[in-house]
C-alpha cells in the first residue's frame, strides 16, 4: 500500500514537469505585458524597461523558467506583480473559499443526488423517477452562470433573502458566511447533483437487478436490508468515482460561479491574474490545480480499496 | 419472521416508502433549514446599503493595478485617492485654480517660476507635518514618474526655498503649468512624506503602509480583487474657506466608503437594485432603461472618452497612402456605429475635432467642421480607386474588454464592408490588443481604439509618438512643443487650431464619437459629483 503511493506520487513528478514547461512557454509566448499594465498604456518605453529589469523580466525566458522552477523545489512560487504577497500567500489566501464553496456544492450535490437517484431506482418508472430524471435533465442542461443570474434574480433581488454577491469566511461569522456561500454553492452544484443522481440510480438499478439480489429476497431478507446492507454499497463504487472527478473539478473548475458571485476564490485569482500578465500568480495557481487534480484521482484510486475490498491496493494477483 | 415475496425492485414495500420518506423529509429539512438560515439572517444585508452604520458601498468593474497616485493611470485610482491625498493646488467649482496645500502662490514676470507658500499645520496621516521637503521630494518624483509630467514639464524643477516655501522653475512659460499641478484625475501631482519618496523611489508604491496622505479620508484596507476601503481620518485639519469644486472645506462625515470590485456587470446592476451597493461609477451601457425609472436611484451622465479609429503606419497596409484614409474618413456614418457602441442616443456626442465637448469653452475650432461626418459611400468607393485600394483583405484590430470599443467595431467592419473594403474583425482582450496595437503593426490596418479625457490635446494618445499610427514625425513634434510652450490659453488655442488643420491633412485617425458613462448613487445620499468624480469629503446619508 505504502510503495503504491509512493509509486503514484512520485509519478506526479514528470507530469507536473511537463505541465510547468507548458504552462511557462504558454504564458511567455502570449502578447501582454504586467509591466504596461502597472504604468498604464502611455508609459514610455525607458520606463516599461526599467520595470522589466526591477521585475527580472528581461532575462532571457529559459533563465526566468530555471530561476522559477529552483524556487518551485524550495518552497518558493515567487511574488505576485500586483497583489503584494507571495503567490503562496495568494493561494493560500484564495483557496479557502474555493474549498469551502467546493465543500457546499458538494453537500447540496451528494446530499441531494444519492437519496433522490436510491429513491428513483427504488421506484423505477414511478413519479418520483421521472421527476428525478426531468430534474437531473434540467441540472445538466442549464448553465450555471443562467442557474446563477436566476437565482440572484428570485433570492437576491425580489426576495431579498441572500445577498446578490460577495464573500464572508463563515469560520468568522457562520450565519452570514452561509449565506454569501450558499447561491454559489448551489449554481456550482447543480451539474454534479444530476451527474451523481444519474450514475447513482443507474448503478443501484443494476445491483438491483443482480441475481445475488434476488437470491437474499428469496431468503427472506427485508427490502430495507436489501437496499441499506446489499444493494447502497455495492453500488457506491460509480458514484464515488463522480464525486471524486467532481470534487477535482469543483475546487478547479469554480472560476465561472466565482466571478459571478464575485467570490475570491482560485478561479477568480487566476482569471484576473492572466488579464493582468501576472506570470508568477498564473503558474503557481496551474500548478497547484493541477496538483489537487492528481492528489485527488490519488485518493479516490485509494478509496476505491476501502469500498470494494476486491481492488484493494496490494491485494490484487 | 419477514414474509418472502417475489416482488420487483421496484415494488413499493411499507418500510422502504418510510426510509424513502425519511430520506426526503431529511433533504427537505436540510434545504429548508438553509433558505431558514438565509432568510433569519437577511436583515443584515451583507456588504453594503446600511446608512445607519455610515457606510458607502460603491462598485465599480475592477480594481487599480497600482494605488500609486503619481503614476498610475487607471481612472479608478483616481476616484479612490483623490479623497485620500492632497495637492498643492485645485479647482473650484468654475475651474480656477485655487490653493489646497498650499497657502498661497504666484509666478514671476515670464511665468516660468512658481513659488508656493504652504499652509502651516498640516500634518500626514501618520502623524508627521508636512514640510518644504516632503513636498520637494514628492513634485520632483512626480515629474520623473507621471507620463502627463514628462512631456508638460521637461526641463522644470522643485527646489526648497525654506521650510514653509517652494519654488518650480521651468524651461519655457506654459499654460499647461497650473492646469497640471491642480488636476487629480490620474498621474496626478500628490504630496507624499518624504519617508515614502525615499523608500520607494520611481518604483510604483507597492506596500498598503506607504499609501499616506494629507487628505480626510485614509487608505484603511485592500482586499485584492473584492474591495478597498477608506475611512474617515479625525485629525484632518481642513481649510477654512467655502466648500467649492475640490477647493476649501472638506468636512468627511461617511465614516467609511468601500469601494467593491465586481467583473460581472449582471451582478453589479443586480446589487445595485436589491441596495447591496449605493453608488457606481459605472453602469454598463445597455442597462439604461431598467435604471432610468428606479426610484431609488439618482442618475447622470458623464464624458468617458473618444472612440476613435486609428490607421495603421505599416507601409504594407492600404492605409499608408492618405487617399484611402481620407477614404474610410468619408465613407463611415458615425450614429450608427455609436447607438451600436453605447446603446443610446443619450449617451454620446459627436465632435468634429480632437478633444471632448465637454471641453468646447477651452478646446474648440471650426478647422474640420464643414466636413465632418459625411457618411458618403460611394465617395469613399471613388477614394479607395484613386488611393489604388485592390480589395486586398483590411484587419480591424479591436478589444473585448471595452464593450463600446468592440460593439463600435463590428458596426465599423460593416461599414466597411458597404465601401467595397475586405474588413474582418479581430478582436483581443486588452492584454493581447494592447501588445498587438504597439507592436505588431503589420497584423492590423484599422483600430478601433478608446481614448481617455484629457486635460490638454497633447496628452491624447494619438499624439504620443511612440504609438502606432501617423503621429511622428517633426512636422507634429514641432507643432506640440510650440503647443506645450504657448505662455497663455488664447495662444494655445491658436496652436490648437493648426493640430487640427495637421490631423485634417494627414488623417492618422478619424473620430467617431464621445462614448459616456452613467454614474449612479442610492437617491438617499447626498453625493456630490465634480469633474468626473465624486466628492466623498462632503457626501454624507440625508
Amino acid at each position: 500500500m505504502l510503495r503504491f503511493i509512493l509509486r503514484r506520487l512520485l509519478s506526479l513528478i514528470p507530469v507536473l514537469f511537463v505541465v510547468s514547461v507548458v504552462i511557462f512557454s504558454l504564458i511567455h509566448l502570449t502578447p501582454g505585458d504586467p509591466a504596461r499594465r502597472i504604468l498604464g498604456e502611455k508609459a514610455s518605453d525607458e520606463a516599461v524597461a526599467a520595470l522589466h529589469a526591477s521585475m527580472g523580466l528581461d532575462a532571457p525566458v529559459v533563465i526566468q523558467y530555471l530561476n522559477w522552477v529552483g524556487g518551485v523545489f524550495t518552497g518558493n512560487l515567487g511574488n505576485s506583480y500586483f497583489l503584494n504577497k507571495t503567490v503562496v500567500e495568494a493561494i493560500g489566501d484564495n483557496a479557502v473559499p474555493t474549498i469551502q464553496l467546493a465543500i457546499i456544492a458538494m453537500l447540496v450535490a451528494v446530499l441531494l443526488a444519492v437519496p433522490f437517484g436510491t429513491i428513483a431506482a427504488r421506484y423505477r418508472d414511478g413519479a418520483i423517477d421521472r421527476s428525478v430524471t426531468a430534474f437531473t435533465l434540467i441540472g445538466m442542461t442549464v448553465p450555471s452562470f443562467v442557474l446563477a443570474l436566476a437565482m440572484m434574480l428570485i433570492f437576491g433581488l425580489s426576495l431579498r433573502w441572500l445577498p446578490i454577491s460577495g464573500y464572508i469566511n463563515p469560520f468568522e461569522d457562520l450565519g452570514e458566511g452561509l449565506r454569501t456561500l450558499l447561491m454559489p454553492g448551489i449554481a456550482l452544484g447543480a451539474i454534479t447533483a444530476a451527474l451523481i443522481a444519474r450514475t447513482t440510480r443507474a448503478s443501484v438499478l443494476d445491483v438491483l437487478n443482480a441475481d445475488y439480489i434476488d437470491a437474499a429476497r428469496s431468503r427472506g431478507v427485508t427490502e430495507k436490508r436489501l437496499l441499506f446492507a446489499h444493494t447502497i454499497k455495492n453500488a457506491s463504487l460509480p458514484v464515488l468515482t463522480i464525486v471524486g472527478l467532481s470534487l477535482g473539478s469543483l475546487v478547479t473548475g469554480a472560476a465561472v460561479t466565482e466571478t459571478i458571485f464575485n467570490i475570491p476564490g482560485l478561479g477568480q485569482l487566476l482569471i484576473n491574474a492572466i488579464s493582468r500578465r501576472d506570470y508568477p500568480v498564473i503558474q503557481g495557481v496551474i500548478l497547484f490545480i493541477t496538483l489537487i487534480y492528481l492528489l485527488t484521482n490519488l485518493l479516490i484510486d485509494l478509496l476505491y480499496g476501502i469500498v470494494d475490498p476486491r481492488v484493494r491496493v496490494g491485494k490484487a494477483r | 419472521m419477514p414474509t418472502p415475496h417475489a416482488s420487483t425492485p421496484g415494488a413499493p414495500a411499507r418500510h422502504s416508502r418510510r426510509t424513502g420518506r425519511r430520506v426526503a423529509s431529511a433533504t427537505a429539512l436540510l434545504a429548508a433549514g438553509a433558505l431558514l438560515l438565509a432568510g433569519c439572517a437577511s436583515g443584515g444585508d451583507s456588504g453594503g446599503g446600511d446608512a445607519s452604520k455610515n457606510i458607502v458601498n460603491l462598485v465599480t468593474p475592477a480594481q487599480p493595478e497600482s494605488m500609486d497616485p503619481q503614476i498610475s493611470t487607471d481612472s479608478i485610482m483616481g476616484e479612490i485617492a483623490s479623497p485620500i491625498f492632497e495637492t498643492l493646488v485645485t479647482t473650484d467649482e468654475n475651474l480656477q485654480v485655487t490653493p489646497m496645500l498650499a497657502e498661497s502662490f504666484e509666478a514671476n514676470a515670464d511665468n516660468t517660476e512658481y513659488t508656493f507658500v504652504l499652509r502651516e499645520g498640516v500634518t500626514f496621516q501618520d502623524g508627521s507635518e508636512m514640510d518644504a521637503d516632503d513636498v520637494v521630494a514628492s513634485m520632483n518624483r512626480w515629474l520623473r514618474v507621471s507620463v502627463a509630467a514628462v512631456d508638460a514639464f521637461a526641463g522644470a524643477e522643485w527646489t526648497k526655498v525654506d521650510d514653509r516655501t517652494v519654488k518650480l522653475t521651468t524651461a519655457s512659460p506654459s499654460f499647461l503649468h497650473l492646469l497640471y499641478l491642480a488636476q487629480v484625475g490620474t498621474a496626478f501631482p500628490a504630496v507624499l512624506p518624504l519617508e515614502v519618496v525615499e523608500k520607494v523611489g520611481d518604483a510604483p508604491i507597492q506596500d498598503v503602509e506607504d499609501i499616506i496622505g494629507t487628505g480626510p479620508y485614509t487608505f484603511a484596507e485592500w482586499e485584492a480583487d473584492q474591495k478597498i476601503v477608506i475611512e474617515k481620518w479625525d485629525d484632518y485639519q481642513s481649510v477654512d474657506a467655502p466648500s467649492s469644486g475640490r477647493s476649501g472645506a472638506k468636512d468627511a462625515q461617511l465614516d467609511q466608503v468601500v469601494f467593491n470590485f465586481v467583473a460581472d456587470a449582471s451582478t453589479r446592476t443586480l446589487g445595485l437594485q436589491s441596495g447591496q451597493y449605493d453608488a457606481t461609477t459605472e453602469l454598463p451601457f445597455d442597462s439604461l432603461d431598467q435604471f432610468q425609472d428606479d426610484p431609488n436611484l439618482v442618475l447622470d451622465t458623464y464624458m468617458v472618452g473618444p472612440i476613435n479609429l486609428v490607421y495603421s503606419d505599416d507601409p504594407s497596409s492600404p492605409f499608408s497612402n492618405v487617399i484611402n484614409r481620407q477614404a474610410i474618413n468619408t465613407g463611415i456614418d458615425r450614429d450608427p456605429i455609436m447607438l451600436a457602441a453605447v446603446g443610446s442616443e443619450d449617451l454620446y456626442d459627436l465632435v468634429h475635432h480632437n478633444m471632448t465637448l465637454g471641453q468646447k469653452a477651452i478646446w474648440d475650432t471650426e478647422v474640420g467642421k464643414a466636413d465632418f461626418n459625411q457618411a458618403d459611400v460611394d465617395a469613399a468607393k471613388e477614394m479607395l480607386a484613386e488611393g489604388g485600394y485592390d480589395g486586398s483583405p483590411v484587419v480591424v484590430l479591436a478589444n473585448k474588454d471595452y464593450s463600446e470599443a468592440y460593439n463600435a467595431a463590428v458596426v465599423v467592419v460593416e461599414q466597411l464592408k458597404a465601401m467595397g473594403v475586405e474588413a474582418t474583425l479581430d478582436a483581443y482582450e486588452w492584454g493581447a490588443f494592447s501588445e498587438k496595437y504597439r507592436e505588431n503593426r503589420d497584423e492590423w490596418d484599422l483600430v478601433v481604439f478608446p481614448f481617455g479625457t484629457e486635460l490638454d490635446p497633447t496628452q491624447t494618445i494619438g499624439f504620443l509618438p511612440t504609438r502606432a499610427g501617423y503621429f511622428d514625425g517633426p512636422e507634429l513634434q514641432a507643432l506640440l512643443a510650440k503647443f506645450r510652450s504657448a505662455p497663455t490659453q488664447a495662444d494655445a488655442s491658436a496652436i490648437y487650431d493648426e493640430m487640427q488643420e495637421w490631423i485634417e491633412e494627414t488623417r492618422p485617425m478619424t473620430r467617431i464619437g464621445d462614448a459616456h458613462n452613467v454614474y449612479a448613487a442610492n437617491k438617499d445620499l447626498e453625493l456630490p459629483w465634480f469633474e468626473g468624480r465624486f466628492v466623498w469629503w462632503n457626501a454624507h446619508w440625508k
